[in-house]
């Protein structure tokens, strides 16, 4: 009941659902103007339905006849003589064919789905060919070099490296860097997905999840009322109803956030043959270059409700170190602040550690850089982050530590004066 | 005089300065000490800067054309300093890479012995003359191409702003000895500067009336008769506590940036071919520089009478920080390029500047001497 009534001043209250609501726009406006559009996701789907979305040597081998085939019967139907669609698209063969109306949108219709076939063609080659050459080990040396890591810290990322080598060989032997996807060079869903959208929702929640918990668990105090809620041993422990009641408005919040950003998302982007391709596959790879490469072999769709499954994960955490502050600074504003402190110094700790130790690394499993590393979840992810159990333990040793924190908190609370 | 001390140490408390200090040190470390520790960053940057300091030395303010031969012939010289070390290294000669000619115009896609040469001359053995002649290039391409000066891609020019180009162009000032990793550098730290001026303000503004109401002491205060102009005593002194935060955040901030060793560009014009920016007025650096500062002040007041108005209105400190959280990603995302990173820049209206600043400043204050009158005959509650 108490509980209830607790939960009930968080989400009722105006500035929560105000929040709740611009970020809401916010987030559709990303979508609106990052998310590819659906003429282009049709096509891709188009050649899945076809052609089937594994790309090896028998998997093009119709594709490429249609191809050929059909670029062969477009030139000579309109007196051309392309070597390639790609061709077309040059500006000196593209602006005057359009310009003069010489080719009609039938036409054009056409060449352009010649073009995306043709570009699937030469990705899943070129793929091939990039994941015999690639050197995990080289791209660990370009890390240690990057950010100037020795000594036994340099060894470690190695031997991270090292063990990320049989998952590479997996992958290449099972061919799921040949799976059509879409093409991240051009769409960068990757990105917009897991590091834009995942990104500013945990960013969104937590500033909510801060507030309010800070709200509930002071409000006591603010108001001036704590010394008579707080006088009687059952009154200290409203607390624990206003931890409850914090942890459920956070699942709640976090809930509708991610409902209603990633339902638009789902709903304007056709995912429907995406949602079981491997999420190392090639076609993902982004301008940067770098492959996508999991520790394990997820689907998209498990990778995503893996990061959803992460993103409760980390908002219940912040809720217990909020609560956790709050019971012993007693000030909501001092508490946002030194939130905010201790978010900071998750990112700057590991950086002014020796670059010789292992202490640069290990300082680097703490949330804020979870937060921040959303893009590359359970992947191979940089000098600091590559390995295996990093989302794991990071989430699991904090998890474990705060909930001691907040017992530990609570059992003094329950002595203090007021 | 003695309520505003008191109202004054009211802010100002050990604690606030305490967390102040700590968010300020973690900004820095996060955001600003890059740009001081790492400039110029790199090669050729840190080549061009030293050229420009030598074209400075040689030239004055404006590089001129009988200047620009000179400048040409040194670039000669230098052709023959980087032919000579080539030849004194048998392995160049052999790979018919023996003068810098050959050199430039290797072909390193294709032949991979040269390419490893090259990479061994540029980045292993960092021949500073090799450096040096990028930088020189990049200089001369730039004089000699004024019609890339002001031209962005995609953007057409009105006829005002062509006319300021070729004002600039034909008077010769276009040509200012003001080299660009200077100017990125600071607009890269003048940019976050901002950021942590309006966070601080931020900081110091949000209790300002929250506190005497948590305590119920408007109660007794709005009930006498000098007590309602306490709403405005405390604005006083969170006006002083502001400008000193501001003012301690520049003088630190620009103890620091001397460090950068560009004060030898004080006096340049900064609309320059060798800077990539057009500014509607003819302003030095340091007259760039003053702006910036003056802007950071106005954006603080301004943020002050918004966050003062909040925190008198709110009920609560979720609602207060609540509804600071949509003004901070305003003025983070949009209005510090605005208002701090590209001032005076010709890609803006030429009024933009005075006229955005002056309406931010006057609507802040409106909305706030709209408060302070309700205030004066609300009910005491």
């Amino acid at each position: 009941m108490i509980t209830r009534l607790e939960l009930k001043k968080i989400v009722s209250s105006p500035i929560v659902l105000t929040l709740l609501l611009l970020f809401t726009a916010f987030n559709l406006y990303l979508i609106y103007v990052d998310a590819p559009k659906s003429e282009d996701v049709e096509k891709i789907n188009e050649v899945i339905d076809e052609y089937g979305s594994l790309m090896d040597k028998d998997g093009r081998f119709l594709l490429r006849d249609s191809y050929e085939i059909g670029l062969e019967s477009w030139n000579a139907r309109n007196g051309k003589a392309f070597e390639s669609a790609s061709e077309f698209f040059r500006a000196e063969n593209y602006y005057p064919a359009v310009d003069s109306g010489e080719i009609s949108d039938q036409e054009l219709e056409k060449i352009i789905d010649l073009n995306v076939k043709e570009s699937i063609l030469l990705t899943s080659e070129g793929l091939e060919e990039q994941y015999q050459k690639l050197d995990l080990l080289k791209n660990a040396e370009v890390q240690i070099e990057l950010f100037g890591i020795q000594g036994e810290a340099a060894e470690t990322v190695r031997e991270q490296y090292q063990s990320l080598i049989p998952r590479l060989e997996e992958i290449k032997s099972s061919q799921d860097h040949l799976h059509v996807f879409l093409p991240g060079k051009i769409f960068r869903t990757h990105s917009l997905v897991f590091k834009t959208l995942f990104g500013v929702v945990l960013f969104q929640i937590m500033l909510l999840v801060v507030l309010f918990t800070a709200f509930s668990t002071n409000y006591e105090f603010d108001q001036g009322t704590h010394l008579v809620a707080f006088s009687t041993r059952r009154g200290r422990m409203l607390m624990w109803d206003k931890l409850l009641a914090a942890l459920s408005a956070t699942g709640m919040v976090t809930a509708f956030l991610l409902l209603a950003t990633f339902g638009t998302y789902f709903i304007a982007v056709d995912y429907s043959r995406l949602w079981h391709m491997p999420i190392s596959t090639g076609f993902m790879i982004e301008p940067d270059g770098n492959p996508f490469i999991s520790w394990w072999n997820f689907s998209f769709i498990q990778y995503f409700w893996l990061g959803i499954l992460l993103i409760f994960v980390l908002q219940i955490l912040f809720t217990l170190i909020t609560f956790v502050l709050s019971l012993w600074l007693k000030n909501s504003y001092v508490v946002f602040i030194v939130f905010a402190i201790l978010f900071g110094l998750g990112l700057l700790v590991p950086g002014e550690m020796p670059k010789n130790s292992v202490l640069s690394l290990y300082t680097t499993f703490n949330p804020s850089s979870l937060v921040l590393g959303s893009k590359k979840w359970w992947m191979e992810s940089g000098a600091f982050t590559t390995f295996k159990y990093f989302e794991m333990v990071t989430a699991g040793v904090w998890m474990s530590g705060f909930i001691l924190a907040g017992w530990f908190s609570m059992k003094k609370f329950h002595m203090r004066n007021l | 005089m003695r309520v505003i001390w008191n109202e004054l140490r009211k802010i100002l408390t050990l604690k606030i300065m305490l967390l102040l200090v700590l968010v300020s040190a973690i900004f820095y470390q996060l955001f600003i000490v890059f740009d001081f520790d790492h400039f110029p960053n790199g090669r050729p940057s840190a080549d061009t800067f030293k050229v420009g300091e030598e074209m400075m030395a040689k030239y004055g303010q404006y590089m001129d054309d009988k200047e620009f031969e000179d400048f040409k012939k040194v670039y000669e010289q230098r052709v023959e300093d980087a032919t000579a070390y080539l030849q004194s290294q048998p392995e160049m000669e052999a790979a018919g890479m023996g003068s810098y000619e050959d050199f430039g115009n290797a072909d390193l896609m294709e032949d991979e012995k040269k390419s490893e040469l090259h990479s061994k001359v540029m980045f292993e053995d960092e021949v500073d003359v090799m450096w040096e002649l990028q930088s020189r290039e990049e200089l001369i391409d730039l004089y000699e191409h004024p019609e890339w000066f002001g031209y962005s891609e995609g953007r057409k020019l009105t006829s005002e702003q062509s006319d300021r180009v070729e004002a600039l162009r034909t008077s010769g000032n276009a040509f200012a000895i003001f080299i660009h990793d200077v100017f990125e550098n600071y607009q890269n730290l003048s940019g976050n500067l901002a950021n942590l001026v309006l966070v601080s303000v931020m900081i110091v503004v949000t209790p300002l009336y929250m506190a005497d109401r948590r305590n119920k002491m408007t109660m007794l205060q709005y009930s006498t008769k000098v007590g309602r102009r306490l709403f405005y005593i405390k604005f006083a002194a969170a006006f002083i506590a502001v400008v000193t935060v501001i003012t301690v955040q520049l003088a630190v901030f620009f103890y620091l940036y001397r460090g950068n060793d560009t004060g030898q560009f004080l006096d340049k014009k900064v609309s320059s071919v060798f800077s990539f920016f057009v500014s509607w007025w003819d302003l030095t650096f340091l007259h760039y520089i003053l702006l910036t500062v003056m802007s950071m002040y106005i954006i603080g007041i301004a943020v002050l009478f918004l966050v003062a108005f909040i925190s008198s209105s709110a009920p609560n400190y979720m609602t207060n920080i609540g509804l600071q959280i949509p003004l901070a990603a305003i003025f983070i995302s949009i209005g510090i390029d605005y208002w701090i990173k590209d001032l005076t820049s010709f890609h803006l209206s030429k009024l933009f500047l005075p006229l955005s600043l002056g309406m931010l400043l006057a609507v802040s204050a409106g909305i706030f001497l709209l408060k302070w009158r309700k205030e004066r005959i609300a009910d005491v509650q």
